[in-house]
């Protein structure tokens, strides 16, 4: 027999090097993870759940509405560029309450009444005011944006609106949206650097708003802002919703991400109309994938930490959360951009944790959500309980052309309300809105105008069905009326009404009082 | 630099390496059989100690099992009431196994129950008539509480009660289960539990466990009547005791 040669002796000891050196690797992974052959798996290896990046706690606290009065009857509303006039503002409160700190006896914190707020946001005096739906803690406000703070800031538990005026120009203003109070927090020099900010507004593009009592006459109390006229160039939006083929890998995905390695050994269980669940153990985690394209997940809280929850801390969980299930954008990658909408305290005392919604713009406009948010998380002491997302999905270029570039007069603002009387009547009268009889029409008309809180413009997403797939976002006006009743109407075509909602489903109520509106 | 010589050398090192971790991998995962008896020795001598006696064989081998997925099958009632209704009183009837047998068979047939993995459980005498039990058991295992129960009086099944849970498939991965005596731990440790809460110290009645088997099971407290169409079922410990009693434990390792 002929003896290999020496070359390939050597080559076949470099093969036996290599495979002996895998089997060592592989022993070494079963015998660290304590795992068997059957918990192997190349595709686990190879698939690793990508972690989205999370927006920035700063990014996401941003106003819902910024309402700059110029001391001469007319006001406007900023929704579109809100977020670089806050990071100024925040720029101006640091020096303010860092220039009060120097005084000799310090930023004074003061309870005013409402009358005072009202008087100083009126047409009387320049004024602007940065509005949340929501009470910010105050304390932990100060701390996280670097506000010097002393005794007396202990006073304000929560601030929903921060807001400087013409009239008491040594004074920052203070809403506190749960108990209805207002605060200034007084220095002993005037400040005026708010005054630049509102003559640069002025002199911009913007668009006119008056207090509705302007519009209906003195028998009308309404001070919330209705735009005299107003032209748009909002498109339709064609939008399908995010999942609706729940057999898709990315649903399945999701799904893998809240149960981890026990995914493959929990309960799967589909019901009649098609939504599946999925629970770990006898409840204690469950997701819903819901056959009208929403997701749920709700886990079971463990013990109580004892300590109060922090609201920075407690959002910068739910950010994180959502990153890493599902993502900040739609599950098919599309680009949303959400930002905090609104905040409720849950558990017992309102002191165990935060229900936070967030809402979803297509560029700088506002999409609201009839009945729903597009993404709902409920922190309770660090750890998240609930997380809902009812995303849409659309296609990026179509969202990218949302604006015609070619303006055209909207349906008259004022006009949205005689038009739709009847409808607005009725539905104001199911809420239980005291009106006069529908006979009377001067008087129930007065009522219905009194009865306005405020009136924005967006996008309005109608409620989904396990039918519709497909949903078009239609440019409206949104009107918040009375015992928190919210009607949608079309921007155009002689505003017919779109939808209605209640503030607890649009996720902005609580036991807390109205916004102070223009004051005027 | 010799690399003949080297490459020798880490030959015999890799080769000593693989043999060292397969060997301390092998024995952790088959265990030792005389640690096992011991074990099934201390736990009959606990569950005594609480008044549950083994009757049966205790199993000693563990294994590793997916969950299986199933489907609930909805039978034509206007079928099945038809099929009863058309049978005739046979006052003579004798009720011996293969009678009842054959005469259910029969009755199933019509009803177009014909699964494969229907398969005869049992009957017993129930006053003036008897009751047959057929099973769903897949691959060798049983599907519980999946089956048909058949009421026979007087030479006619005069009740048929069947709850069918079709298999769809198995999960894709395999979990290690628990050894029966881990499971039986756990059944003493829920009795004792049952029995403080009725506020006594000890299980007052000896409980006789006459049967251990390992089952997939499904926990039927969200069913049907919830509009649940498919489930999940997990490998259990199905322990019978007392004449007919019986128990599941989660068989699934939830450590892990």
């Amino acid at each position: 027999m002929k003896k290999p040669n020496t070359k390939t002796i050597e080559f076949f000891k470099t093969v036996l090097i290599v495979v002996l050196f895998f089997i060592t690797v592989l022993l070494l992974y079963f015998f660290w993870e304590n795992a068997t052959k059957d918990a192997f798996r190349f595709t686990e290896m190879i698939y690793t759940a990508e972690e989205e990046e999370a927006p920035e706690v700063i990014d996401t606290v941003i106003p819902t509405e910024i309402t700059v009065g110029f001391g001469n009857g007319v006001y406007t509303v900023i929704s579109d560029g809100g977020e670089l006039l806050w990071k100024e503002a925040l720029e101006k409160l640091k020096k303010f309450s860092a220039d009060g700190a120097k005084q000799s006896a310090g930023l004074l914190v003061s309870e005013i009444s409402e009358e005072t707020f009202r008087e100083a946001v009126s047409v009387k005096y320049s004024s602007i005011q940065f509005q949340f739906h929501y009470d910010i803690p105050f304390q932990e406000f100060c701390k996280f944006y670097d506000l010097s703070q002393n005794q007396s800031f202990e006073k304000i538990e929560g601030a929903a609106t921060v807001a400087w005026s013409g009239m008491g120009t040594e004074s920052i203003l203070i809403w506190q949206k749960t108990g209805n109070k207002y605060y200034a927090i007084i220095a002993d020099q005037n400040y005026t650097n708010f005054e630049d900010m509102i003559s640069r507004i002025e002199t911009g593009d913007h668009v006119s708003y008056y207090p509705a009592n302007t519009f209906f006459g003195s028998s009308v109390k309404s001070t919330a802002l209705l735009p005299l006229s107003l032209q748009s160039d909002l498109l339709e939006v064609e939008c399908g919703r995010e999942g609706a083929d729940s057999s898709d890998g990315k649903v399945k995905d999701l799904a893998e991400s809240f149960f981890g390695e026990s995914f493959d050994f929990i309960r799967k269980i589909t019901d009649t109309k098609g939504n599946i669940t999925y629970m770990y153990g006898y409840g204690q985690k469950i997701f819903n994938v819901n056959v009208d394209g929403t997701f749920e997940y709700k886990e079971e809280a463990s013990g109580s930490s004892g300590s109060s929850p922090k609201f920075f801390e407690s959002l910068d969980i739910a950010l994180s959360f959502v990153a890493s299930h599902g993502s900040w954008n739609s599950l098919d990658g599309t680009d949303m951009s959400v930002y905090l909408k609104t905040v409720l305290p849950v558990g017992e005392d309102k002191k165990k944790g935060y229900k936070f919604f967030f809402g979803m713009k297509i560029g700088s406009q506002n999409v609201y959500f009839e009945k729903s948010a597009p993404i709902v998380v409920e922190v309770v002491n660090g750890q998240v309980t609930y997380y809902k997302r009812d995303m849409i999905d659309f296609d990026q270029n179509t969202a990218a052309n949302y604006r015609s570039g070619m303006p055209e007069n909207t349906f008259d603002p004022v006009t949205v309300l005689t038009e739709n009387f009847d409808y607005i009547y009725d539905k104001l009268s199911e809420a239980g809105v005291a009106l006069a009889p529908r006979e009377n029409r001067e008087a129930a008309f007065d009522g219905i105008a009194d009865s306005i809180k405020a009136m924005e413009i967006g996008y309005v997403r109608p409620l989904p069905t396990a039918e519709n797939s497909g949903m078009v976002l239609k440019p409206c006006y949104r009107i918040t009326f009375g015992k928190k009743v919210i009607l949608y109407f079309d921007l155009f075509n002689k505003a017919e009404p779109i939808g209605s909602d209640r503030e607890e489903t649009a996720g902005q109520s609580g036991n807390t009082a109205d916004a102070p509106g223009s004051g005027a | 630099m010799d690399w003949t010589k080297a490459k020798n050398i880490l030959i015999v090192a890799l080769l000593l390496t693989d043999f060292i971790l397969g060997g301390l991998f092998y024995f952790q995962h088959t265990g030792d059989e005389g640690t096992q008896e011991s074990v099934i020795e201390a736990t009959i001598e606990v569950l005594e100690n609480h008044n549950i006696f083994v009757d049966t064989e205790i199993p000693e081998k563990t294994r590793r099992m997916p969950v299986l997925f199933v489907k609930y099958d909805e039978e034509d009632e206007d079928l099945v009431r038809s099929v009863l209704s058309r049978q005739v009183k046979n006052d003579s009837f004798t009720m011996t196994e293969q009678n009842l047998k054959t005469l259910c068979d029969s009755i199933l047939r019509e009803c177009g129950f014909t699964e494969e993995t229907l398969v005869y459980d049992s009957w017993r005498i129930d006053g003036e008539g008897a009751e047959v039990v057929y099973k769903n058991i897949y691959n060798g295992i049983p599907v519980e509480e999946s089956g048909i129960r058949c009421r026979v009086e007087k030479g006619e099944v005069v009740r048929l009660d069947r709850l069918w849970l079709t298999p769809t498939g198995y999960g894709k991965t395999k979990q290690r289960v628990i050894q029966s005596s881990e499971a039986l731990i756990q059944f003493m440790s829920e009795r004792v539990k049952e029995n403080e809460n009725n506020g006594e110290d000890e299980i007052p009645e000896e409980i006789h466990i006459q049967k251990i088997d390992l089952v997939y099971w499904l926990d039927l407290s969200v069913g049907p009547s919830d509009g649940v169409t498919e489930d999940t079922a997990v490998p259990a410990w199905r322990f019978t005791y007392n004449d007919g009693n019986v128990t599941f434990i989660d068989a699934y390792d939830q450590q892990q």
